[in-house]
């Protein structure tokens, strides 16, 4: 209705204003024309920019200027992953990771914001800090009194701890962080190694040990969160998640790890290492059965907690990571092939002189003796070079060969320890002349104690040997149990051959009168049949590339109760000062063993067994 | 013209359309309703009446139809009200709820994570105390000693007992101090601030300072020089080799004069030590940086 009376309005005007036409109503009319055209024509410009713009816009700058906007307002938030425990056998945490705090501080704002009283301030949060957290205030204050941007003031704390302190000082800021608890110290630590923060990856890093080699499986994946964050803030806001992909915490690690048990051969290494003046010293237990280790001692060891406190050679794990040359424990190996070979048996009888020339050497005995009808028994128990060498002689240097690759010297045990050595032996065809007479007394060839510890791991197990393994398991985040796989074992020996070849080291432990004694009395342990091979090796001395007469490697290899056995250990010593015997130690810790597992006592002593005859 | 009108006073639906050029119409009280805001009396031929009449019918019908459907509008609207109202209430009530619910999922959230710290804290506590370092120390300090060879009675068949062993009192080994320090928790290092941002130069000495002075701290006198050759994590004391190589007979004994706060500390936060006992964080990085 209304649109239709203004038109019957207009025409009434417009009939009107004829009358003042003469005015010059022309001009008007085409100013009026022209204006309304370049008002038009600057319309349609503007339309037509702002429609270039708005397709520019939405086209060709749109993926540009979506990812600025993000850029401001999309965070992308780690998740972190839990790192994975490394438990022992039972499943007693040996280093487990709990969730901590870091505070930092900007020092250079504190003092701007606070101006005059910026000395006031500082002292005040240092002080604040210091009673809170336990740390000395007067390093707080230095820290706090730089003109620095970053400062961390307090690289762990309990994160209840943490908030306790920024809500009193919001100057101070808290950062994330995964702290790595290693309940036992330096149990086992060269072995688990260590994990510190990394500040680049913001995670715990492995430095050294099954943490560095097992990153992968400890590290767990992190996961991230997309989401909308206030300008200048990490602020999330509420609802603006746009992706997220959960954590995976990493597997745990089961070890066959005693952590008891380590413990007592850590402290009884130790302090027998530290008794007899030894520069370094070693011990393996493993079980006999398995061959998983139940203990690995070095000497030297550290504190994962006090990780800066530690040296180099601390670090390390030279029961694994540095062979030696082995000795007389060596002479298992003439012995099992002179068995296998079927040539001889325990109690055959050999003249052993004082001395043998073997291509262009002559070797002693350790000791000066007539020639002497010694046993084969009697040859190992008296541990006599000359005797062994003519044992060796007599089955010639193929055979010896053979049982030595299958004792798995030369090879890595692939134990699951980081830089395992393979020891090493001079290959068959490489052989002089000499080496025969050198690697059937243990010298010209080295090997790890756990390779040693392998050897005899073979005879207790009646000639099946299972390659040790420090790793049980692994465990998944989700319970999940994953037993590694157990190793091929390899048939060494018959087991008859392996059952003489353990009644023959008994009597290396046999406490006979003069020539009926063994090299390793020491060993005994009442009530059991103890079964084992003392070992010395020279040592080379660099200065002349020939081997020392003053520094040896003093070894001992061993099994218990010697019928069924149940544990094997072995021992190495470097360089001692005094007492050139290792069966002390052998002695405790099978003791230890003996009470600990309760292990059923054989009242009847071992049966005394000729070891010359005259 | 007039007849009609009288004929039909309620004109079916079906004549509307029909028959509504007749004027006879608006004659009604339409008329006098219409007359004051529209200018019926311009009309000159007619024409316009009639239209105007025309519509005065229409909206007449319609507003008496209107008086029909007023009350069923009405109770729609009232309806829409009363929807609206119960919706305004419900949503009001709804989002105090959630609001409130929200302060007690907080609050809930809070107590989980105290709790689940609590719980970690605990089990830390509780993995250090029964780690085999620990229990070995707890026994020392009750005056037990590590036998090393015990006798064993082995009753025969015959009822008889037979000594396996020689029997001997059990010695606590006095020439070497332990070697394995107890696990410690309830001791606090003194954690020297590392600064990250600027260049090593200033820090490295901090650094070592800090070490030293936590060394000194925790272990006593076995001092021993830094030696920092291959570890890029720090230059060190050996953390117990002091009693191993026969220097220190301290073994816990601690340096008050450097680190009063530290020793006194511990009490205040049990917990707390074992987590700030690695000095691993930052400080190794830092000092490989250069």
């Amino acid at each position: 209705m209304r649109t239709a009376t203004p038109p019957r309005t207009r025409p009434k005007s417009r009939s009107s204003p004829p009358v003042r036409r003469p005015r010059g109503p022309a001009t008007g009319r085409v100013d009026h024309n022209r204006r309304l055209a370049i008002g038009r024509l600057i319309m349609v410009t503007l339309l037509v920019l702002a429609g270039v713009k708005l397709v520019t816009v939405q086209t060709v700058q749109s993926g540009q200027l979506r990812a600025d906007g993000d850029k401001q307002r999309v965070t992308r938030l780690p998740l972190p992953a839990e790192r994975g425990s490394i438990l022992d056998r039972s499943g007693a945490p040996m280093a487990f990771s709990v969730q901590a705090k870091a505070l930092v501080a900007n020092p250079f704002l504190i003092g701007r914001d606070q101006g005059a009283n910026a000395i006031n301030r500082k002292t005040q949060i240092a002080i604040g800090i210091a009673q809170l957290t336990g740390v000395d205030a007067y390093q707080l204050y230095a820290a706090l009194n730089t003109d620095r941007h970053y400062v961390i003031l307090v690289p762990l704390v309990e994160p209840a701890v943490a908030r306790a302190v920024t809500e009193r000082f919001p100057e101070i800021a808290q950062e994330d962080r995964e702290s790595r608890q290693y309940p036992g110290g330096p149990l086992a630590a060269n072995i688990i190694g260590a994990a510190s923060w990394n500040m680049d990856q913001h995670k715990l890093h492995g430095v050294v040990g099954l943490e560095a080699s097992q990153e992968s499986l400890l590290a767990g994946t992190d996961g991230f969160r997309v989401v909308d964050t206030a300008e200048g803030g990490n602020t999330v806001i509420p609802g603006s998640e746009r992706a997220e992909k959960a954590a995976v915490p990493g597997s745990n690690l089961q070890l066959t790890l005693d952590s008891d048990l380590q413990y007592t051969v850590q402290q009884q290494l130790a302090a027998y290492v530290n008794l007899h003046g030894a520069k370094d010293g070693s011990a393996v237990v493993l079980d006999a059965h398995t061959g998983e280790v139940r203990a690995l001692a070095t000497n030297a060891t550290f504190d994962p907690r006090d990780l800066a406190a530690a040296s180099a050679n601390q670090l390390g794990n030279p029961a694994v990571t540095t062979p030696f040359e082995p000795g007389s424990v060596n002479k298992i190996i003439t012995m099992a092939a002179a068995l296998d070979s079927g040539l001889v048996n325990p109690m055959t009888v050999k003249d052993v002189p004082d001395s043998i020339k073997i291509a262009d050497r002559t070797i002693h005995d350790a000791w000066t003796h007539p020639t002497q009808r010694f046993t084969l028994t009697g040859i190992l128990a008296r541990s006599s070079n000359v005797g062994t060498l003519m044992t060796a002689q007599q089955i010639g240097p193929d055979r010896f060969w053979t049982m030595l690759n299958k004792m798995g010297l030369g090879r890595r045990t692939g134990v699951g320890l980081p830089g395992e050595s393979s020891g090493r032996v001079p290959p068959r065809d490489t052989w002089s002349g000499s080496t025969f007479g050198n690697l059937p007394i243990g010298q010209g060839l080295s090997m790890t104690v756990l390779q040693l510890a392998g050897m005899y791991q073979s005879v207790a197990n009646d000639g099946l040997r299972v390659p040790p393994r420090i790793v049980a398991a692994t465990i998944d985040p989700d319970g999940t149990r994953h037993t590694e796989p157990r190793p091929d074992p390899v048939r060494v020996v018959s087991p008859q051959i392996a059952q003489q070849l353990r009644q023959m080291l008994t009597a290396v432990t046999q406490a006979g009168k003069g020539v009926q004694r063994g090299t390793g009395v020491d060993a005994a342990v009442p009530g059991y049949e103890i079964a084992g091979k003392t070992g010395t090796a020279q040592q080379v001395n660099p200065a002349c590339g020939c081997y020392s007469s003053n520094n040896y490697w003093i070894t001992f290899a061993g099994m218990f109760p010697a019928q069924a056995p149940r544990y094997v250990v072995a021992i190495m010593l470097d360089a001692p000062t005094h007492g050139q015997n290792a069966s002390g130690l052998f002695h405790q810790i099978a003791s230890t063993l003996a009470q600990r597992d309760q292990i059923p006592v054989d009242p009847n002593p071992a049966p005394m067994v000729p070891l010359v005859v005259p | 013209m007039s007849a009609p009108a009288v004929e039909r006073p309620r004109p079916t639906r079906g004549a509307r359309p029909a028959r509504p050029a007749r004027p006879a119409r608006p004659a009604r009280q339409t008329m006098p309703r219409r007359s004051t805001g529209v200018p019926a009396p311009r009309d000159a031929n007619g024409a316009i009446g009639r239209a105007y009449a025309r519509r005065a019918v229409r909206e007449r019908r319609q507003s008496g139809e209107a008086n029909d459907a007023t009350s069923g509008r009405s109770q729609f609207v009232l309806l829409i009200m009363v929807l609206f109202g119960v919706g305004l209430v419900a949503s009001l009530w709804l989002s105090t709820t959630a609001a409130a619910d929200s302060y007690r999922l907080d609050a809930a959230r809070q107590a989980t994570r105290d709790l689940s710290e609590r719980s970690e804290s605990l089990s830390t506590e509780i993995a250090s105390m029964q780690s085999a370092p620990a229990l070995a120390a707890a026994a020392r300090q009750m005056g037990m000693v590590q036998v090393s060879d015990v006798a064993r009675l082995v009753v025969r068949p015959d009822g008889s007992v037979q000594v396996v062993g020689a029997p001997k009192a059990a010695v606590a080994p006095a020439a070497p101090a332990p070697v394995l320090a107890p696990a410690a928790p309830a001791q606090v290092p003194g954690q020297p601030p590392v600064d990250q941002q600027q260049g090593t130069g200033a820090q490295v000495p901090d650094q070592q300072q800090g070490t030293g002075q936590q060394g000194t701290g925790q272990q006593g006198t076995g001092q021993q020089a830094p030696d920092d050759q291959v570890a890029p994590e720090q230059p060190g004391v050996p953390a117990e080799q002091g009693p191993v190589q026969g220097t220190g007979t301290v073994q816990q004994a601690p340096v008050q004069q450097q680190a009063p706060a530290q020793q006194q500390a511990p009490t205040r936060q049990p917990g707390y030590a074992p987590l700030a006992a690695p000095a691993a964080g930052p400080g190794p990085s830092a000092v490989a940086g250069h």
